[in-house]
C-alpha cells in the first residue's frame, strides 16, 4: 500500500469524524463545564462569602422570562433568584431562536446535553449486549402505539408550563415553577433540599434512557418559546425529495421524533436544529440547512 | 441559500454569545444581588424594600427594619431558635420567601 493511499484514507477516515456533529459536541461539553464551574465555585464560596460568586442560576435563560413582567412594571426590580444576566441570556436564547431557529435547545442546553449522553449510552449498550437490545426492541413493538398516540398530545404539555410559569411569575412576584424545574433541581442540588424538582429530574434522567430528549419535547417551557419564535427565523433544513431515498435514517435519528423523512421543509416548533439528521443522511444533497423564507 | 452546517453551529455560538457580550460591553450585566450594575454594593433600605435579597441575613433586615428577629421568626412560624445570621434565600419554604417578607414588612410600615 502506497503512502499517498494511507494518507487518503487517514484524511477521510479523519473527515468522516470531524462531522459538525463533534463541532456539537464540543460546544455542549464546554457550556456545561462552565456552568459546573460556576456552580462549584458559588457552594465553595457560600452566601456569606465576601467575593462575588455568582449562582448557576443567574445563567438560567428562563429565569429571564419569568422575571421580564416584573422587570417592566417594578422599575428594574426581579423576581427572587433572578438577576438582569437572566434577562440578557434570555436575550440570546430568543434572538438566536429568531435568527438560526431552536439552536440553544439543540447546540448549547447542557439539560439537553445530560438527556442526549443518557439515551446515547443505552443506544451503545443496545449495540453491546443482546438481552438490552432484545428489550429495547420488545419494549418498541409493544408500547409504540400507544405511545405514539400520548407523544401527540403531551408535546403540547411545554406550552400549558411555558404559561404557567410566566404568568404565575408575574401574578405571584415569585417562580412558581422553580420548585418543579429539574434544572434548578440539579443546580441546587447540594443545598440537600427536597423539592417536587428532584422527583421530575430524576423522572427526566431514567426517562431519558428510553426516549430521546424526553424534557425537551413535552416539558420545556424555554424550549417551547424559543420553538415558537423559531417559526419566524430564515433557517430551515430541507429535504431534497429527488435526492432521498427514503430510507428514513434522519426520522430515527431524530432526537425530537420528528418525521424527516415525509417532510419537504422541517418547519415544526420541536425542531432543535441539532442537525443529526442531516449529519446521518447517506445521501448527498438529500437534507440540508437553507436560508429561505420564515413562515412558509 | 445552502449553509455549511459547520458555519451554521459557529454561527449559533457566535450570536448566542455575541449578543451576551454585546450587553456586557454597554454595562447592562449583572449576576449577583449584592451589587448593582454599576459595581455598588447594595445594601437594605428601610424606604425601599425591593432592596431586600435573599443573600441578607435576618440580622441585617432587623436592623434595618427596626424588627426584633424573634418577631420576624414568629410572624412566618419559623423556629425560634433560628441564628440571625442566617441568609434568608436558606430559610425558604412553603410559608417564607423573600416576596413574602417584603409584602409582610410593608405591611408593618404601613400606618
Amino acid at each position: 500500500m502506497s503512502i499517498n493511499t494511507i494518507s487518503s484514507r487517514v484524511k477521510s477516515n479523519y473527515k468522516k469524524k470531524l462531522t459538525h456533529t463533534t463541532l456539537r459536541r464540543l460546544v455542549q461539553i464546554s457550556f456545561a463545564t462552565f456552568i459546573l464551574i460556576i456552580a462549584v465555585i458559588h457552594f465553595a464560596g457560600g452566601e456569606s462569602s465576601t467575593n462575588l460568586t455568582a449562582s448557576a442560576e443567574a445563567f438560567c435563560p428562563f429565569g429571564g422570562l419569568e422575571t421580564l413582567y416584573k422587570y417592566l412594571t417594578s422599575a428594574g426590580a426581579y423576581v427572587p433568584h433572578t438577576h438582569l444576566s437572566n434577562l440578557v441570556i434570555a436575550a440570546a436564547v430568543l434572538i438566536t431562536a429568531l435568527l438560526l431557529r431552536s439552536a440553544f435547545c439543540g447546540w448549547i442546553c447542557p439539560l439537553g446535553f445530560i438527556q442526549d449522553l443518557l439515551r446515547g449510552l443505552t443506544r451503545r449498550l443496545e449495540k453491546r449486549y443482546v438481552p438490552i437490545r432484545r428489550f429495547f426492541r420488545t419494549l418498541n413493538q409493544r408500547g409504540q402505539p400507544a405511545w405514539n398516540f400520548l407523544d401527540k398530545y403531551l408535546r403540547y404539555a411545554k406550552y400549558v408550563v411555558l404559561v404557567w410559569a410566566v404568568t404565575g411569575a408575574a401574578i405571584y412576584g415569585v417562580m412558581v415553577f422553580k420548585d418543579y424545574d429539574p434544572w434548578s433541581a440539579l443546580i441546587n442540588i447540594t443545598e440537600w433540599t427536597f423539592t417536587p424538582g428532584i422527583v421530575v429530574l430524576a423522572v427526566t434522567l431514567v426517562a431519558s434512557l428510553f426516549i430521546e430528549r424526553p424534557w425537551c419535547r413535552y416539558f420545556c417551557p424555554l424550549g417551547a418559546a424559543s420553538g415558537l419564535l423559531g417559526k419566524f427565523s430564515p433557517v430551515q433544513i430541507q429535504r431534497n425529495a429527488d435526492a432521498c431515498t427514503n430510507c428514513k435514517i434522519c426520522t430515527k435519528a431524530c432526537p425530537m421524533g420528528l418525521d424527516v423523512h415525509t417532510a419537504t421543509k422541517i418547519t415544526s416548533p420541536d425542531c432543535n436544529s441539532c442537525l443529526v439528521c442531516v449529519d446521518d443522511c447517506p445521501r448527498e444533497g438529500a437534507l440540508s440547512v437553507q436560508i429561505g423564507f420564515p413562515v412558509k | 441559500m445552502k449553509i455549511n452546517p459547520f458555519v451554521y453551529g459557529t454561527l449559533v455560538v457566535v450570536v448566542f454569545l455575541g449578543i451576551i457580550l454585546g450587553f456586557q460591553g454597554a454595562g447592562i450585566w449583572s449576576t449577583s444581588g449584592k451589587v448593582d450594575v454599576s459595581g455598588k454594593a447594595i445594601e437594605p433600605s428601610k424606604t425601599d424594600v425591593n432592596t431586600i435579597k435573599g443573600w441578607m441575613t435576618l440580622e441585617q433586615v432587623s436592623t434595618t427594619f427596626d424588627i426584633p428577629v424573634a418577631e420576624i421568626l414568629a410572624g412566618f412560624n419559623l423556629p425560634a431558635d433560628t441564628p440571625g445570621t442566617t441568609a434568608l434565600k436558606d430559610l425558604e419554604s412553603d410559608t417564607f420567601d423573600i416576596t413574602a417578607l417584603r409584602t409582610w414588612l410593608q405591611g408593618k410600615q404601613q400606618p
